[in-house]
């Protein structure tokens, strides 16, 4: 599993490549971490090359959404394949964290 | 047909646990989206064993194994050696999604999916060792 950080305008992008489980969720969450302590206003998370997801990965977004709402930082993910798009539906995080279908519309869907 | 896998208890098996159950499943006629959440569901188990009964021990081991109990009833069977049931899939009480969030929590989603994907579960003590049974009937 890989992630790269670059900004783009006001943006500050996340993208990640593989699969995000137990043994890799440490990856994403400290990428996380680091862009929230950089106090980012405006974090999009690119789902587009995320091959497969599990509960530590999603654990990742539910521990820190918190704290982006603290701090105004608002979280984006887009450009999720239906299957791990699925695994935030049946957990019913698609209604509590903002998912869109690609980088225009994260773009649009930022304040 | 039984096909069985016996891996060590360290994380960076999952992915090989993975292959495993989504290969053993090409067998049958599942719809990929299905094949998606089963690999899913055990990924769970096998990572909640892992992590909570085995403290990733190396020298630990856990075996899953996958057959077909009926025409279209799977079953996925799990067998470690801890020397108790760390937990127990059938009697966890799930928690409210909106509360792991408020709560800043990052655990207790995994048994959440396993408890929607799986039609059924049991977990027994057989002699030294512990049984994680799962069966989904396949449509």
């Amino acid at each position: 599993m890989q992630v790269q950080h670059f900004n783009e305008d006001k943006y500050h992008i996340i993208a990640i490549k593989g699969d995000i489980d137990a043994s890799s969720s440490i990856v994403l969450d400290n990428a996380l971490e680091k862009a929230i302590n950089e106090k980012h206003p405006i974090i999009l998370i690119d789902c587009a090359e995320l091959n497969y997801i599990s509960s530590p990965g999603i654990g990742v977004f539910t521990s820190r959404l918190d704290d982006c709402e603290n701090v105004n930082i608002q979280l984006i993910l887009f450009a999720m394949s239906d299957k791990v798009h699925n695994v935030f539906r049946i957990l019913g995080l698609d209604q509590l964290i903002q998912i869109v279908k690609n980088k225009d519309e994260a773009k649009s869907a930022a304040k | 047909m039984t096909n069985s896998i016996q891996v060590a208890c360290e994380k960076h098996n999952l992915q090989q646990l993975r292959r495993f159950v989504a290969d053993s499943l090409g067998d049958y006629s599942i719809a990929p989206c299905e094949v998606d959440m089963l690999v899913l569901a055990m990924d769970e188990i096998c990572t909640n064993i892992m992590v909570h009964s085995h403290h990733c021990n190396p020298n630990d081991q856990l075996e899953l194994s996958i057959w077909l109990e009926s025409e279209n009833r799977l079953i996925f069977e799990v067998q470690d050696y801890a020397p108790e049931c760390h937990f127990d899939p059938a009697n966890y009480k799930v928690p409210d999604i909106s509360q792991i969030v408020s709560e800043k929590r990052s655990g207790g989603m995994g048994m959440i999916l396993v408890k929607k994907i799986m039609d059924e579960m049991k977990t027994e003590r057989r002699g030294i060792y512990n049984v994680y049974q799962f069966w989904k009937t396949i449509k």
